[in-house]
């Protein structure tokens, strides 16, 4: 008797604590973790950076807790489909080709990309007569390297799993140039590298409108909350705050489309 | 399904191409890398036999992964240097980098299967080769080496099979194999059925080389 009392006390109590914690909501966000300053895993394993700080204030406007996980690039949207998380923050550029798997909150900056080259490669400007025969890397599967297939065919592309690994073989030398987030490119020259340096106007790919959340498409609830939250911390200062904390200058405004570069 | 065979075709026989040439490419070279190896293990108690099955035991306990990494990204830290010993043209090439990667793997496996065979052949057959009075060299050319070869051809076959599936990892150095290309698809179309494209060629390679290796061994069966 004594001991199926027990059992029920233990019952009512993990009812109990199953209720408690059903009433504070946890969200899964993916992110790729290799993204800095966006999105990074520090060496002591926590995942930090710009994309991380903005879903975290946005997780607190909607009183949610945040769950945070790591997924590769190349498969971080089959990930999201998959329901392995329930969004995505991780700097993803807002793309038709995208749009066709996943939906998207407004953009929360526009990130605009830009050539990065070896001090050695003498160049003045990065257009696709300049750069004709030379070695360019980019991230498999990024905005950059379709705006290299499209635009850039007389070069020699190389794709890269991830950014990393492109800027490593660019300071190696095996390749002349990389295109990529100028963002990332600039915080990878902040840690003191000094083979490289920045070539030609930053600009974005046609089509492109900044970078967003991305949800499953039946999960149009809760990208409209999260929609509402990020205004919120627009709205209040919270985002500026964190982005002063990333970037001395503005990440709102939007650069020129690579048509209007590269055509004339 | 269709359009994503035939309107990728050109990547898909890219991809298929480069599969097929780096793994025949790098079992034969590795085939011919094994072979002093094999033999030092099998017949060397000294220090050549040491450092045989040291080989053999680093490179079967690295994963191939890790030395396709070390290899090509590990060299571009030492590009300096390299470039001074006027090496880098090699290790500057992620063809060649990947090369390397999986002949240096697949010569220990293949090292352990052809020492394997030989020290399967009985002693009556070297008694015999000295009652003939061959030498050393003659007698492992002409009679252990062809045995050895036969004995061991359906291990190498698994091994030869086993390096068509290990090119997929080629695709990390930027060399984009047929996994490579399937991924790179899949990332412009975010279609899973790529991956069933990809398992076919793959199936229709290893099926090509199993038939090709069933004929090779039905011809030189009467020497194991």
């Amino acid at each position: 008797m004594k001991s199926l009392f027990k059992i029920s006390a233990l019952t009512v109590a993990m009812t109990l604590s199953g209720l408690a914690s059903a009433t504070a909501e946890t969200l899964r966000v993916g992110t790729e973790g290799a993204y800095a300053p966006f999105n990074s895993v520090s060496q002591d394993g926590a995942i930090e950076g710009f994309d991380v700080d903005i879903g975290n204030a946005i997780c607190a406007v909607m009183e949610v807790e945040c769950e945070w996980s790591v997924h590769d690039w190349g498969g971080i949207i089959p990930a999201l489909n998959a329901n392995k998380f329930d969004f995505m923050v991780a700097s993803m550029a807002i793309t038709p080709a995208r749009q066709k798997a996943v939906i998207f909150t407004d953009p929360y900056y526009y990130n605009a990309m830009r050539f990065v080259k070896l001090k050695d490669v003498d160049l003045d400007d990065a257009k696709p007569e300049t750069l004709k025969g030379l070695t360019i890397g980019a991230q498999q599967g990024a905005v950059s390297a379709k705006v290299l297939d499209d635009w850039f065919a007389d070069s020699d592309i190389k794709l890269f799993p991830k950014l990393g690994e492109a800027l490593m073989d660019l300071e190696s030398g095996r390749i002349d140039l990389v295109l990529a987030s100028q963002f990332a490119i600039g915080d990878w020259m902040n840690d003191g590298v000094d083979c490289c340096e920045f070539v030609g106007e930053s600009f974005l790919m046609d089509g492109t409108v900044g970078a967003g959340i991305a949800f499953r498409k039946d999960d149009a609830e809760l990208q409209a909350r999260v929609n509402k939250a990020l205004k919120t911390i627009m709205d209040n200062g919270t985002y500026d705050e964190i982005r002063k904390k990333y970037f001395e200058f503005d990440i709102m405004s939007k650069p020129g489309y690579v048509s209007e570069l590269f055509n004339q | 399904m269709f359009e994503l065979y035939f309107g990728e075709m050109s990547r898909w026989n890219d991809g298929l191409i480069l599969t097929a040439v780096m793994s025949t490419l790098s079992v034969v070279i590795g085939f011919f890398v094994a072979l002093p190896i094999a033999l030092a293990r099998s017949k060397s108690k000294g220090i050549l036999g040491f450092l045989a099955l040291g080989y053999v035991n680093i490179f079967r306990g690295v994963p191939l992964l890790v030395l396709m990494f070390l290899i090509y990204y590990g060299s571009g830290q030492f590009s300096r240097e390299l470039r001074g010993l006027g090496l880098w043209w090699f290790f500057r090439d992620a063809y060649y980098c990947g090369l390397l990667a999986l002949v240096l793997n697949t010569a220990a496996y293949q090292a352990e299967i052809i020492r394997g065979s030989l020290d399967t052949i009985s002693a009556s057959v070297l008694e015999t080769n000295a009652a003939l009075n061959l030498t050393p060299w003659t007698s492992f050319r002409r009679v252990l080496l062809p045995i050895a070869f036969a004995k061991a051809l359906p291990p190498l076959g698994n091994e030869y099979i086993l390096m068509v599936k290990a090119t997929s990892l080629l695709a990390i150095i930027t060399v984009f194999d047929l996994m490579g290309q399937a991924r790179m698809i899949f990332s412009e179309t975010f279609d899973l059925r790529v991956y069933y494209i990809a398992a076919a060629h793959y199936l229709v390679l290893v099926l090509l080389i199993e038939w090709a290796l069933r004929r090779f061994e039905a011809r030189i069966k009467w020497m194991a």
